[in-house]
């Protein structure tokens, strides 16, 4: 069988792939692109000024709440991706109120709600509750995506219910993309 | 200790993608998504080092098992993108064309083709490679210049991702689903769910209706990319989905999708209002398709709900795409253009000087379907003949095109 004969005859493996995955950095970090940063603890550049670009809003949701959680820690942090997730959702709903929550497909109102009961132990039984419950942790959001004064002021139970709401979103959507990944491969309309 | 393992994980991937970096590929598209892929490992193991939460670190660890398994996914698209099997003369026009669609000049493109017999996208709606444009056509139909047309859906759907379509079409979509439920459907509902129709948008009931809003949201996009390829791609678009699919795949609908009949339907008169005449026969090319649901199951009152949705919205749906493209400055390839280009390749010689990738394709579909051409060879041959014109053609447009943007002396 001659399947991708071109394509992975290439790719020989060699001795010399560990220098030039270290050269393939150091080209990153020259044009500015993400770089780990064996200097810092954890590796984790928190200045660095052009981390990947991510859209999607689980690996979103997940690099948010790892943020808050360094708040949480006292430890320096952009909020770079709080501040995208906080852009997304307020692009799909601008104002968490009943109306707006009610303009949602009902999966995004499934998701938060039980983002919602994650953070407050509170399961809302209506519109209006879910979007009472939803506001604060909004705001909450809001404020962290803030870097500097305005996130460092938050108390640590606030932060505490952001990373349980963060993390609930991230369960939820992280769940999503594994069974769209598997129905996919299944898929014979697969577009 | 699972964070230790995973950590391993991420590296072995990392070696994995280090020995891609050192490949060569055609276009650098693809060397910049190992490169974004690399990135996003390396993120990922940061995050696992950095982190001292226990409920975070499995989640991360979660996360991380879900992008090594799309990495290698993507290696093999890419991989294949380097194939001799595609046809590399198609990345430039394609790009130029997905860029102007959607006003993106960073937009990326990888052609690649894939071992099930159906194209398909990644619209810059990867999760991990979101700048990236992926298109894989059939193995057995990626040296094909006759099935190109078909990227013009799968443009459709990076236009969708683009202008947000699903965010405006979703309360359309839910109102028109709430109203036949309080209708048409409202003895079926209450059997299913034991409720009345009025109670089915209280926050407790939205599940009895989710499933029908998501299969609709699917189905209608894919009308929209039908209509967007109708717009690029003009008459040969028809031709080309009545290759791919008639009669159809499969027996059986797929909820995520129109009946194939029904796209058709909604093409062929659609397709009017591109001053496109075909044959009226060419719906009955299509079979018709049946529900995977039982009557009894919840599933076939939501695809129902779903397929008639998306039946109503399909002819505003095509208003709106076409503004969307006219808007961009696009136009339909015209007949007449077609058919001045057809005469260069029943003459066996390339075109020059055409005005764009639709001309091309619709004189490739002219001539393919002309008696006169290589009339006494079968069609494998004929085929074979008519790519090394379309795909000479189109290297020929690209280059045109790079002289005409080039500063003059």
């Amino acid at each position: 069988m001659d399947c991708g004969r071109v394509a992975y005859g290439r790719f020989r493996r060699n001795r010399s792939r560990k220098l030039a995955s270290r050269l393939s950095n150091h080209i990153m970090a020259l044009s500015g692109k993400y770089v780990s940063n064996p200097e810092v603890p954890g590796g984790l550049m928190p200045d660095a000024p052009n981390l990947p670009e991510v859209n999607d809003l689980s690996l979103l949701s997940l690099l948010a709440a790892h943020e808050i959680e360094r708040l949480r820690r006292k430890e320096p942090s952009t909020c770079h991706y709080v501040s995208i997730l906080r852009n997304r959702l307020t692009h799909q709903m601008p104002l968490p109120t009943a109306e707006g929550v009610r303009n949602l497909a009902p999966s995004a109102v499934r998701v938060y709600r039980t983002a919602v009961t994650a953070a407050t132990n509170v399961d809302p039984q209506n519109f209006e509750k879910l979007s009472e419950l939803l506001s604060p942790l909004f705001a909450q959001l809001e404020r962290a995506s803030k870097a500097g004064s305005e996130s460092s002021e938050m108390t640590d139970t606030e932060l505490g219910t952001l990373l349980a709401f963060l993390t609930s979103l991230h369960s939820q959507l992280v769940g999503q993309k594994q069974r769209i990944s598997a129905a996919r491969a299944h898929s014979r309309y697969r577009s | 200790m699972t964070s230790r393992y995973c950590l391993q994980k991420i590296e072995a991937a990392l070696d994995l993608l280090a020995e891609f970096e050192e490949a060569t590929f055609p276009h650098p598209d693809s060397a910049d998504a190992i490169a974004a892929l690399a990135n996003l490992l390396r993120l990922m193991r940061d995050q696992l080092k950095d982190n001292k939460n226990e409920d975070l670190s499995k989640e991360t660890q979660i996360e991380a098992a879900v992008l090594i398994s799309e990495v290698l996914e993507l290696l093999g698209v890419i991989a294949n993108s380097a194939n001799i099997r595609n046809g590399f003369e198609v990345h430039g026009p394609i790009l130029q064309l997905a860029r102007r669609l959607v006003s993106d000049a960073a937009a990326k493109l990888i052609i690649t083709f894939e071992w099930k017999y159906m194209p398909y996208t990644y619209p810059q709606s990867h999760p991990y490679l979101p700048t990236f444009v992926i298109i894989g056509l059939p193995a057995s139909e990626a040296s094909n210049a006759l099935v190109l047309p078909a990227v013009g859906h799968e443009l459709g759907h990076l236009l969708w991702a683009k202008t947000d379509a699903a965010t405006q079409l979703t309360p359309k979509i839910k109102d028109h689903i709430i109203g036949l439920i309080s209708s048409k459907y409202r003895d079926p509902y209450k059997v299913l769910f034991n409720l009345d129709a009025e109670a089915a948008v209280e926050l407790q009931n939205l599940w009895t209706w989710e499933k029908a809003t998501e299969f609709c949201k699917q189905q209608v996009e894919e009308i929209f990319c039908d209509l967007t390829g109708l717009f690029l791609f003009g008459r040969c678009y028809l031709d080309c989905f009545d290759y791919l699919l008639s009669p159809t795949l499969s027996p059986d609908r797929d909820p995520e999708y129109p009946a194939v009949k029904l796209r058709a339907a909604a093409l062929l008169r659609n397709g009017a209002k591109l001053n496109i005449t075909v044959d009226e026969k060419f719906v009955d090319r299509f079979s018709e398709q049946k529900s995977p649901y039982e009557d009894w199951e919840e599933e076939a009152l939501h695809l129902r709900l779903a397929d008639e949705v998306a039946s109503l919205l399909a002819d505003s749906l095509a208003d709106h795409v076409f503004d969307l493209c006219s808007q961009q400055g696009l136009k339909p390839p015209d007949d007449a253009g077609a058919s001045k280009v057809a005469k260069d390749f029943l003459a066996g010689i390339p075109a020059e000087r055409t005005s764009g990738l639709g001309m091309i394709l619709n004189a490739g579909w002219l001539v393919f379907q002309s008696p006169e051409f290589m009339k006494d060879d079968p069609d494998p041959k004929r085929i074979a003949a008519l790519n090394e014109l379309v795909l000479k053609s189109i290297e020929i447009f690209e280059v045109e095109g790079m002289m005409n943007d080039a500063p003059k002396a």
